[in-house]
């Protein structure tokens, strides 16, 4: 099936008024849990991934998708209006979204940060649409020392684009892939540090790890502290932003989408990092470098396009390689394995209806989220009255009820308290969660990939080399791992 | 000395410790033919490598303080504390007391700990409790526990 006809058929797919309702209460649980400060895309999608269970594949992976979209639309609004990120995409917008907001402008700062989303996330599944089948094509030729140097190559962009420290986040994906191994050996079937505990034969699931320390660990995080929050009042009819504004930010938007596409597919990268980087070109070609972080309107668009761009591309590598770029990706990987199916090149021909009904209800959830947040703004800034005190136990209760139903097993409630506890600590000492999260889902793969490579190989190392794209790779693995250390070297003779 | 960075690479690398030797047990095997121990490991090898350079660097930029105190000073950690203890004790006494009783009892402790009223805590409690599980019993068919007294 061509890119067309599949759109086509995705969204004859997307139209059936069972997935259309399912788009449709994804794109608003997403948008509220995005609002909410805190609870980010990974967290709504672990905690509301019971909810999914008893659907159909496509309709669950629909909703799942609307949830991690309606989120990247919601995060901006309370980092305009309160100056607290909804999400950390949206931690940049802060700067000038606030700002505007500070000087009257909240009502464009919100408008061009919806149409910008819109436009850009557009575009990213314009992409995803024309890249998905090529690229599927090409790994159904991929064997294990493919995968394994491309998973590699996953790692080390991940460590390579941590927020914080790089040993830290070594440290965090090592250990995600040692929590991976509990279980049944993958190709001798022995047990691994299972210690007798039936629980533990299958090892443990994505889902109540990702809910504890997304969900329930942001909890504890919060529940310590004491905010109040001030909420500046937008009227509807201040959101369209003028024809001048629209002058100024339309290149940022251009960029801001460009950087967004790649940033997506690129593992380790992902919407958070996009906006980042986004930001920072945006300040550099700027004739007006100084106007950033006082309400200029470049720093809102640009950022906003590229969460919304680098969401849609970052389906990419999931849907077609089967590698989840990054850590809201990683656990909608695990989502998809709890509905029975494996993402990966042969997704597309073995199962049209969800990668097209995926992509074709993406287009219509672009559409509902652009009509469903700039009307509601004002509801969605109700949202942000719920007191704390009532909005915490809620989420406690939806993270324990979400642990048990995956399994309908008490043990994975101890775990996810366990997991809670685990990431609250980790917050605290500075170490961050996702490596951790793509380390555990991606290490089966990199297990399995590496030992059937050296099977293959009787032993040699070679068989990495004589694959053309495992050596690129390869290369590419070395390169990034030689930069930092040159850095290091670099700083420590100017010393 | 950032206590931070040494006292996690400390727990990182027994941790990791611990997984060498049972991975020792499980059988490494050759290149040629790894088994079940092998990637555990190499993973547990790495994870002792890189607490070692946390633990090297962060001696060496001594200089750098941050106290383990500071992290929860002017924090209400207590609350934290509370609520672990309270979901422990949830966890454990959950498949013998059955769903409804054992959330009543944790929403009503957790609602009374966020600073709401005995009666708005109540009300709270039951309407949450309610809603849930009409939402993954009845609506989604999530086999709830039920308890010794059977619902």
């Amino acid at each position: 099936m061509d890119a067309l006809n599949g759109l086509f058929y995705g969204l004859s797919v997307a139209f059936e008024l069972h997935n259309l309702m399912l788009m449709f209460a994804g794109c608003l649980l997403g948008t509220l849990v995005g609002v909410l400060p805190g609870i980010g895309p990974v967290g709504a999608i672990s905690i509301l991934l019971p909810l999914t269970f008893q659907l159909p594949p496509a309709g669950a992976i629909i909703m799942l998708a609307g949830i991690y979209n309606g989120a990247m639309y919601g995060g901006s609004t309370t980092s305009i209006l309160i100056n607290v990120p909804g999400e950390t995409a949206s931690v940049v917008t802060c700067l000038d979204g606030h700002a505007m907001a500070k000087r009257g402008q909240a009502g464009a700062a919100l408008g061009i940060s919806v149409f910008g989303s819109f436009i850009a996330g557009t575009v990213g599944l314009i992409g995803l649409q024309l890249i998905a089948v090529p690229l599927s094509t090409l790994a159904l030729k991929f064997g294990p020392p493919e995968y394994f140097a491309i998973i590699l190559l996953g790692f080390t962009f991940i460590i390579y684009l941590a927020q914080r420290s790089m040993i830290k986040a070594v440290l965090m994906a090592a250990t995600g892939i040692t929590l991976s191994l509990i279980g049944l050996d993958p190709i001798t079937s022995q047990q691994r540090m299972t210690f007798g505990n039936l629980n533990l034969f299958e090892g443990l699931n994505v889902a109540p790890l990702a809910i504890g320390l997304f969900g329930l660990a942001e909890v504890f995080n919060n529940l310590e502290k004491t905010t109040s929050v001030k909420i500046l009042h937008v009227k509807i009819k201040d959101m369209f932003p003028n024809k001048q504004q629209w002058m100024q930010a339309k290149w940022a938007i251009v960029r801001g989408t460009v950087i967004g596409f790649f940033m997506g597919i690129l593992p380790g990268g992902g919407p958070v990092l996009s906006t980042f980087m986004a930001y920072g070109v945006e300040k550099r070609v700027s004739k007006h470098p100084e106007k950033f972080g006082q309400g200029a309107i470049e720093g809102v668009a640009s950022p906003e396009s590229a969460n919304n761009a680098a969401a849609s591309t970052s389906f990419i590598p999931l849907l077609t390689l089967g590698i989840p770029p990054n850590v809201v990706l990683a656990v909608m990987f695990g989502a998809f394995l709890i509905h029975g199916i494996t993402p990966g090149p042969l997704l597309i021909t073995q199962h049209p209806e969800i990668f097209w009904g995926v992509v074709g209800s993406m287009y219509l959830g672009n559409v509902v989220l652009l009509i469903l947040n700039l009307p509601l703004i004002p509801l969605w800034v109700q949202v942000l009255r719920i007191p704390d005190k009532i909005l915490y136990p809620l989420i406690i209760l939806f993270c324990l009820v979400g642990a048990y139903s995956i399994n309908n097993s008490v043990f994975d409630i101890g775990v996810m308290i366990l997991f809670g506890v685990v990431g609250y600590l980790l917050k605290k000492f500075d170490y961050e969660a996702a490596p951790l999260i793509l380390g555990f889902v991606l290490g089966p793969m990199f297990e399995v990939n590496l030992r059937r490579s050296l099977l293959m190989s009787q032993g040699s190392f070679a068989i990495f080399v004589e694959k053309p794209i495992a050596l690129m790779a390869l290369i590419v693995c070395g390169i990034f791992i030689i930069l930092p250390m040159a850095k290091v070297m670099r700083r420590k003779r100017t010393t | 000395m950032d206590q931070r960075n040494m006292i996690s690479s400390m727990v990182f690398f027994l941790l990791a410790a611990i997984v060498l030797m049972i991975s020792m047990g499980l059988g490494i095997g050759l290149l040629s033919n790894p088994q079940t121990g092998f990637m555990p490991f190499w993973a547990s090898l790495f994870t002792i490598l890189f607490s070692l350079i946390l633990f090297g660097t962060t001696y060496r930029n001594r200089a750098v303080t941050v106290r383990l105190a500071d992290l929860w000073h002017k924090l209400h950690w207590q609350k934290n504390v509370m609520a672990i203890a309270v979901l422990t004790i949830y966890a454990l006494v959950l498949p013998s007391v059955g769903y409804l009783v054992a959330t009543s009892i944790l929403m009503m402790i957790l609602f009374y700990l966020g600073g709401l009223k005995v009666w708005t805590s109540a009300l709270s409690c039951v309407l949450s409790v309610f809603f849930s599980y009409g939402l993954f019993q009845l609506l989604l068919k999530t086999p709830l526990p039920k308890g010794l007294l059977g619902f």
